[in-house]
C-alpha cells in the first residue's frame, strides 16, 4: 500500500533456497489478479438494487414487535385454558326427549339407564345432544338407584304440577322451639391396659 | 412551516448524498482489495467478483456504522474472507455431488514453452502450500501479499495486535518453506 514491504520479514533462507523476500514476491504475484473493468460498475448496480443504508434497524424493530406480540399471546393463553367449553347435551333438551323417566343430570351420568327408550327416542336424544354440548370438568357423581327413582318421580310430579309432598312449615318466630330432654349417658369406664406378655414367664409363651 | 420542511428535506437529501459519496470513495479504493481477498480463496475470477459484490452490498446496508475508513476496510476484508470460504465450501460440495474432482486451483493459461510450464507448476505448488496452512496463518500471509500491506496494516485489517501478526507471519513463512521443500523433493 505505502510501498514498503513487511518490516517483520527476515532474510531467512529455507532448504529450497527460497528466502522470505522471494517467497513474498511469489505470493504477491499470485495475488496480483485484477478485477474486470466492469467490476465496480456491477457493484454499483448491485448496491442500487438493495435497501437504503440505515434501514437495517427497521427489521429489528419489526422483529422485536413480533416477539412482543408472541410473548403477550403466550402469557394470556393460560388464563383462558382452564375454561374449556366443549359442547355437551343440554339437560332441558334431553328431558324433553326422554321425559319423564330419567332426570337430566342423572341421564348425563348414567348413560346405561337412559337406553331403555325406543330407537326413535334415542335418535332424538342424540340429535338434541349434539346440538349443544357443554363439557364442564366436574368429578363423576355416583347416585344410588333409589335416589334416582325418587328424584325422577319428583321431577315428573313437578312437570305435571301435582307436587303434593309434605313440606314442613317454616318455624314461627313467636313460637318457641320445644327442646326434648336427652336421655342420660352413663359414664364411660375404661379398664387399665395390662401388659400380659410381661407378666407371663418365658416358658408359658406360646 | 413550508420553509422548515423544505430545509429538513434538503438536509436529508444532503445527508444521503454525503453517504453515497463516501461509499463511492470506499468502493473505489477497496474494490481491488475485496476482489483479491476473495480470489485468494476461490482462485476463480467470476466467483471472486461475485463474492466481492455481495460483500459490498452488505457493507452498504450497514454503511452508517462503517463510515470510518479503517473500520470499513477491516469489516469488508473479514466479511469477504468469510463469504469466500463459504462459497469455496459450497463449490466443493457441489463438485463432489456432481462427481467432479474438486480441483479449484487456478488453471493458468496453457502454454507450451518450458519456462511457462515451470512457472505454472511453481504457482500450483505455492497455492497448494498456502491451502494447507491453518486458516489464521493463511489469512495473514494472504493479506500481507495483497498490495504490499505491512504488519501494522494487516493488524488493523484483522483487528489484532502487531505482535500477533508478526508471529503468525513468521510461522506461515516457515511452514510454507517446509511444504515447498517437501514438494520439491517429491
Amino acid at each position: 500500500m505505502d510501498g514498503h514491504r513487511m518490516n517483520g520479514r527476515s532474510e531467512r533462507t529455507g532448504p529450497t533456497g527460497v528466502d522470505d523476500a522471494a517467497l513474498d514476491r511469489e505470493i504477491e504475484s499470485l495475488l496480483g489478479a485484477e478485477p474486470s473493468p466492469e467490476f465496480v460498475a456491477r457493484v454499483r448496480a448491485r448496491v442500487a438494487e438493495g435497501p437504503e443504508p440505515g434501514q437495517w434497524w427497521m427489521s429489528w424493530v419489526l422483529a422485536a414487535g413480533a416477539v412482543a406480540v408472541v410473548i403477550v399471546a403466550v402469557m394470556a393463553w393460560p388464563s383462558r385454558e382452564p375454561v374449556s367449553f366443549v359442547r355437551e347435551p343440554v339437560q332441558t333438551a334431553r328431558v324433553e326427549a326422554v321425559e319423564p323417566v330419567v332426570p337430566p343430570v342423572v341421564a348425563a351420568q348414567t348413560p346405561a339407564r337412559s337406553q331403555p327408550s325406543t330407537p326413535g327416542r334415542k335418535s332424538g336424544v342424540v340429535a338434541a345432544a349434539t346440538e349443544r354440548r357443554i363439557d364442564i370438568d366436574l368429578p363423576e357423581v355416583v347416585i344410588a338407584d333409589n335416589e334416582v327413582k325418587t328424584f325422577a318421580a319428583l321431577v315428573a310430579s313437578l312437570r305435571q304440577s301435582r307436587f303434593d309432598a309434605p313440606v314442613p312449615a317454616a318455624p314461627d318466630a313467636v313460637t318457641r322451639l320445644e327442646i326434648k330432654e336427652l336421655p342420660p349417658v352413663e359414664p364411660l369406664e375404661i379398664e387399665p391396659i395390662v401388659k400380659v406378655a410381661a407378666l407371663q414367664s418365658e416358658g408359658e409363651r406360646p | 412551516m413550508h420553509e422548515r420542511a423544505d430545509r429538513l428535506a434538503g438536509n436529508i437529501v444532503t445527508a444521503d448524498e454525503d453517504l453515497a459519496r463516501e461509499f463511492e470513495a470506499r468502493l473505489v479504493e477497496s474494490s481491488t482489495l475485496a476482489f483479491r481477498v476473495a480470489f485468494s480463496v476461490l482462485r476463480q475470477r467470476e466467483d471472486a467478483e461475485d463474492v466481492a459484490q455481495e460483500a459490498f452490498a452488505k457493507a452498504y446496508r450497514s454503511f452508517r456504522q462503517l463510515r470510518e475508513r479503517d473500520r470499513f476496510r477491516a469489516w469488508l476484508v473479514r466479511m469477504t474472507w468469510r463469504m469466500a470460504l463459504d462459497r469455496h465450501r459450497a463449490n466443493k460440495r457441489r463438485l463432489a455431488r456432481e462427481g467432479v474432482e474438486a480441483g479449484l486451483h487456478t488453471r493458468l493459461a496453457s502454454t507450451t514453452t518450458g519456462d511457462a510450464v515451470l512457472a505454472n507448476e511453481r504457482a500450483e505448488q505455492l497455492w497448494l502450500a498456502i491451502d494447507t496452512l491453518p486458516e489464521k496463518l493463511r489469512f495473514v500471509i494472504v493479506l500481507a501479499g495483497i498490495q504490499g500491506h505491512d504488519i501494522r496494516e494487516v493488524a488493523a485489517l484483522l483487528d489484532v495486535p502487531d505482535g500477533t501478526v508478526k508471529s503468525r507471519l513468521f510461522l506461515a513463512r516457515k511452514q510454507l518453506r517446509e511444504r515447498l521443500s517437501w514438494m520439491a523433493t517429491e
